[in-house]
């Protein structure tokens, strides 16, 4: 497969973006309410602290990365299932992707 | 919880901290509909003046109904599902705050909230009953048990043994979904 120099600058760019709102909305939660990311990020005390005390340098160099930051929070197939799944019970499903997403442990560091 | 004399080096100044905490997390607690009975077990002020803070604040009387110590509202279908996303919010800020406290409580009820009305539903959880769960849990009487299928905690009675527990969502009563309370909109 050949990928042109054009298509992978565009790649990276995307890839950036991606990184820097993460980053951004990530360090804007921890700064509001440190607990309150914590539970919503899914992320340990460790990483949570590192990203607080990131300056707007240090942010915009790990974004500039070719690989993405972050990444899904659940690889269960039930939890995409039921949050992809648009069939005649929505709320229902809603309600037990929130239990099964609420589940999910913070990482450990 | 913290004790009044142990903070500042000046004992009026900690004390009159202390009970400016006191009152900010019982204003937040009224605001969220705590009930008279929860107010005065979590926090430190006489009881008048809580019940001043209720009637400013939400237009309640002192003598507001008590809501029923029951413990088998729990484990009726629609309350089960509402009580356990509860309950496993709160297990997350235990986790990320270290210690099992009221701010738990209040962070997770209000997360509770938001999502309940995200997904369009009423909130059929009070915060005192919210409140009362944690204890229920803590006494034994009711406990978190895992769903077989889907992997989520729920809450069940302890006294049964559930070797292929399914939660209410996965195995639904009959005609479930029109016992769901929906938000009107």
């Amino acid at each position: 497969m050949q990928t042109t120099t054009e298509e992978m600058n565009r790649l990276h760019d995307e890839i950036r973006e991606a990184n820097l709102t993460y980053l951004t909305v990530a360090q804007h939660m921890i700064r509001a309410d440190r607990v309150d990311a914590q539970v919503r990020l899914g992320l340990g005390s460790v990483v949570v602290d590192i990203i607080d005390q990131l300056t707007p340098a240090q942010l915009v160099r790990i974004a500039s990365s070719s690989m993405l930051v972050c990444r899904f929070r659940c690889d269960d197939r039930l939890i995409w299932s039921l949050l992809s799944d648009h069939g005649n019970n929505d709320v229902t499903a809603g309600l037990h992707a929130s239990v099964l997403m609420a589940n999910q442990p913070l990482a450990t560091s | 919880m913290n004790t009044p004399t142990r903070e500042a080096s000046s004992p009026d100044g900690a004390l009159e901290a202390f009970y400016e905490r006191e009152h900010a997390r019982a204003r937040q607690l009224v605001l969220l509909g705590a009930s008279l009975q929860l107010l005065e077990s979590v926090t430190k002020l006489p009881r008048e003046q809580l019940e001043q803070l209720r009637k400013a604040l939400s237009g309640q009387h002192a003598a507001a109904p008590k809501e029923p110590y029951a413990t088998d509202w729990f484990t009726r279908w629609q309350p089960n599902i509402h009580a356990s996303l509860f309950i496993t919010f709160y297990q997350r800020f235990v986790d990320a705050a270290g210690k099992e406290d009221i701010d738990a409580l209040i962070r997770a009820y209000r997360l509770y909230l938001e999502q309940i009305q995200l997904i369009g539903l009423a909130e059929i959880l009070s915060i005192t009953r919210a409140w009362r769960l944690i204890q229920v849990l803590d006494s034994g009487n009711l406990s978190l048990t895992a769903c077989k299928r889907c992997g989520g905690q729920f809450i069940a009675q302890t006294t049964d043994l559930w070797a292929d527990y399914r939660c209410g969502l996965c195995a639904p009563p009959n005609n479930s979904a029109l016992f769901l309370n929906v938000e009107p909109a």
